[in-house]
């Protein structure tokens, strides 16, 4: 997709630190975060939980709870700053140009409205049409979505849909005003493996069909693999690799990124024994010092500990929040015959 | 060499009540008819989407819930009327056992040839009806139930399970001393505050957490280290089986690849069992011996592992392994879209249960069901389309 679009970033996410304010202290959930995401293709966000991946995408909507601060940095789409402009201004963007499906979408929608109704509400508000042409372009939208027999489930209330039905009415009522952005947090996770490939096969068809982009957000390397263009790896609230797929899947850099692809189970090879990333992940009230990979970093070094790495272009656009970076090269080069 | 866990024609249907009396109007049928085998040491793994009784079977076989019909050998006993009441326990030994072997000696006339044409547990079950009791019913049943209470103490000590959340698999109020040493205190297997305490610690260091850490409650621990306290729970009691079911589901990508190891470990070490139920056919892949494949409470295709992920042949098996995203972008591959959803286990379809969805599914597959045929050793599938 990407080769034969000239590259226009759309939105541009600028060293964004979103901090909440509880009473335990301050979270800086998203400490330092950079990417931007290009017309028409796939932005992954990937990480564990609590690495700050989902308070990204909610920082860009700017639907954060009253505790959620952005205190600094910047978001460009089509040369504002989201982070800037009026709660007013930003309700103009918010569901026409950037769009947000959610993981749960029983949770997501709201079960005493018909299907129709929620999705009739987002397009007379942001187009001009009456609700009786609305409604017609309801009914499209389901059966472009794959959802059968679209006139009568226009009218059918989100519990009578299957869980693979209820991400599809999502995904109807997300395109609904053509978005320029899709943000995706963790859309299959709760489906089913069969259910997730048909899901994953329908979003990469209507992002075709619309030219939109996606920032799709997610902790499965498989998902990220087989539909992101460009990754950005979370860790602790910060960005800690950031490049296009193949080089991060076929020549990770980072010690974090390089961890998480040896300890999952994969069914394209054979595994002896998984790689431990020992230690746990970290509790976002009390982050480590310096780099906040150092714990449970087998790289580390007394630098690590005390200094925090900045995220250094070490080849053509492919960005590396870590020191000694070259020693997880030399460590790779070791095994490789584990691995083919 | 016998199984530890033989399991045969194990059904379990839900009832649906509905109106005013409560009277059943239709079943779900979580689990029909399914038969399989564990042997000592091996992982066997369970995988099937949701509503394919995977769970089901995991908490009927330890008698969680009442198995609607079927028969559970553990050890070469049959467990199957443990727990149910005296009453119902006679009525079912009487059907399966003194009725059956009555019919046989009408059959073949002489004892000997009777127990001959049996084996495992009915033979020794009519060794004890025809030698022991004398072919007297009461004395048979009185033999089977004169104990039965050790005997479901024994069971319970034989079968335990990992749960899937750990956060909610453990008593908050409980000290890990508690939940750990509940067991061994309650089966006997130690003396003593002192020799408790000992076997706490040391399983827990088994399993990767300090000794020193006992008298803690279960909100000081990660999840991750959580799974850990549930896995030490299960050991503790030095079982003959472990049912882990999606015992890393809940865990984050980092912290599940320490458990599937730990387990691991902790199976060479102790020479486990485990019934490995999950979702998720790449740790199924990474840690089973042999896997069994589920589609709406029917097995679909039993082998292997080598040769179940080698030679998938069942068509909703093969579309599972390519429904997975593969971990590596220079991989392209086809991928078969199962059209619809899984359908109602209340109502499942005629036929073969997966016709519905099925890319291959002829007439006959609608009308008549496959049974599970082995179409190479080990290797089981109920399709009709397979080895044509």
């Amino acid at each position: 997709m990407r080769s034969d679009t000239v590259e226009k970033s759309v939105l541009s996410v600028k060293n964004l630190k979103t901090y909440f304010y509880t009473e335990d202290g301050i979270v800086k959930a998203v400490d330092g975060v950079d990417f931007d995401v290009f017309e028409g293709e796939t932005l992954g966000i990937v990480g564990e939980s609590g690495c700050g991946k989902s308070v990204t995408s909610l920082s860009i909507l700017r639907i954060l709870d009253e505790k959620g601060k952005i205190v600094e940095g910047s978001i460009l789409f089509g040369g504002i700053d989201l982070t800037k402009i009026s709660e007013e201004a930003m309700r103009k963007i918010r569901g026409k140009d950037i769009a947000m499906i959610f993981q749960e979408p029983m949770v997501a929608l709201n079960p005493v409205f018909t299907i129709g109704e929620q999705i009739v509400e987002a397009i007379v508000l942001h187009q001009k049409v009456d609700e009786t042409t609305a409604r017609k372009i309801a009914v499209d939208l389901l059966r472009k979505v794959g959802i059968p027999e679209p006139e009568k489930r226009v009218d059918e209330y989100p519990h009578e849909l299957s869980g693979g039905m209820r991400q599809r009415a999502m995904i109807a009522m997300a395109l609904s005003c053509k978005p320029k952005i899709l943000i995706a947090d963790e859309p299959t996770t709760a489906l089913d493996v069969t259910i997730q490939a048909q899901i994953m096969e329908l979003m990469k068809q209507l992002q075709k069909e619309y030219g939109m982009a996606i920032i799709l957000i997610t902790h499965d390397m498989g998902v990220i693999a087989e539909n992101a263009d460009r990754v950005v790896v979370m860790y602790a609230g910060k960005a800690v690799e950031y490049t296009d797929v193949k080089t991060l899947f076929n020549d990770p850099k980072h010690p974090y990124t390089w961890g998480l692809l040896h300890a999952i189970p994969r069914l394209d090879i054979e595994q002896t024994r998984l790689y431990n990333i020992p230690g746990i992940v970290p509790n976002p009230l009390k982050f480590p010092s310096g780099c906040k990979f150092h714990p449970r970093c087998e790289f580390a070094q007394e630098k690590c500990r005390i200094e925090e790495p900045d995220l250094e272009e070490v080849a053509e656009r492919h960005f590396v929040r870590c020191f000694y970076w070259e020693k997880v090269e030399e460590a790779k080069s070791k095994e490789v015959g584990d691995r083919r | 060499m016998n199984p530890i866990v033989r399991i045969e024609h194990l059904v379990k249907f839900f009832p649906i009540r509905a109106g005013v009396f409560r009277r059943i109007v239709a079943w779900v049928k979580a689990v029909d008819d399914v038969s399989f085998d564990i042997y000592e040491g091996e992982t066997v793994g369970l995988v099937g989407e949701s509503g394919c009784g995977k769970t089901t079977i995991g908490m009927t076989l330890l008698r969680l819930y009442e198995p609607t019909s079927g028969r559970i050998i553990v050890a070469d006993e049959d467990t199957t009327y443990y727990f149910l009441p005296s009453l119902k326990a006679r009525a079912y030994l009487k059907r399966n056992y003194t009725e059956r072997f009555r019919k046989l000696l009408n059959e073949k006339k002489s004892v000997d040839s009777v127990i001959e044409s049996l084996e495992g547990v009915d033979r020794r079950y009519a060794e004890i009806f025809f030698r022991e009791a004398k072919g007297s019913t009461a004395k048979f049943l009185s033999t089977l139930l004169s104990n039965i209470d050790e005997k479901r103490k024994k069971f319970r000590r034989d079968l335990q399970i990992v749960f899937q959340d750990p956060y909610s698999s453990l008593n908050p109020r409980l000290r890990i001393k508690t939940i750990v040493g509940e067991g061994p205190v309650t089966h006997k297997l130690v003396k003593g505050e002192k020799e408790a305490i000992e076997r706490v610690k040391s399983v827990l260091e088994d399993v990767g957490i300090s000794g020193d850490y006992i008298y803690r409650f279960p909100h000081e621990f990660s999840g991750g280290q959580r799974q850990r306290i549930g896995i030490a729970r299960a050991l503790a009691l030095s079982p003959k089986l472990i049912i882990a079911d999606e015992a890393v589901a809940a865990l984050d990508v980092s912290i599940r690849s320490q458990v599937i190891n730990l387990m691991k470990d902790l199976q060479n070490e102790h020479k486990l069992t485990y019934l490995f139920i999950s979702h998720d056919l790449s740790v199924i892949k990474y840690v089973s011996d042999r896997v069994i494949v589920m589609y709406l409470g029917k097995v679909v295709e039993s082998a292997s592992k080598k040769e179940l992920f080698e030679n998938p042949l069942h068509p909703y098996t093969r579309a599972l392994m390519s429904a997975i995203p593969i971990p590596n972008p220079n991989i392209k591959k086809e991928r078969i879209i199962l059209k619809g959803d899984v359908p109602s286990p209340i109502n499942p379809p005629s036929g073969c249960r997966f016709h519905t969805r099925c890319f291959m599914a002829v007439e006959e597959c609608s009308k008549v069901e496959p049974v599970l045929r082995e179409i190479s050793p080990g290797h089981f599938v109920a399709c009709h389309l397979v080895g044509r």
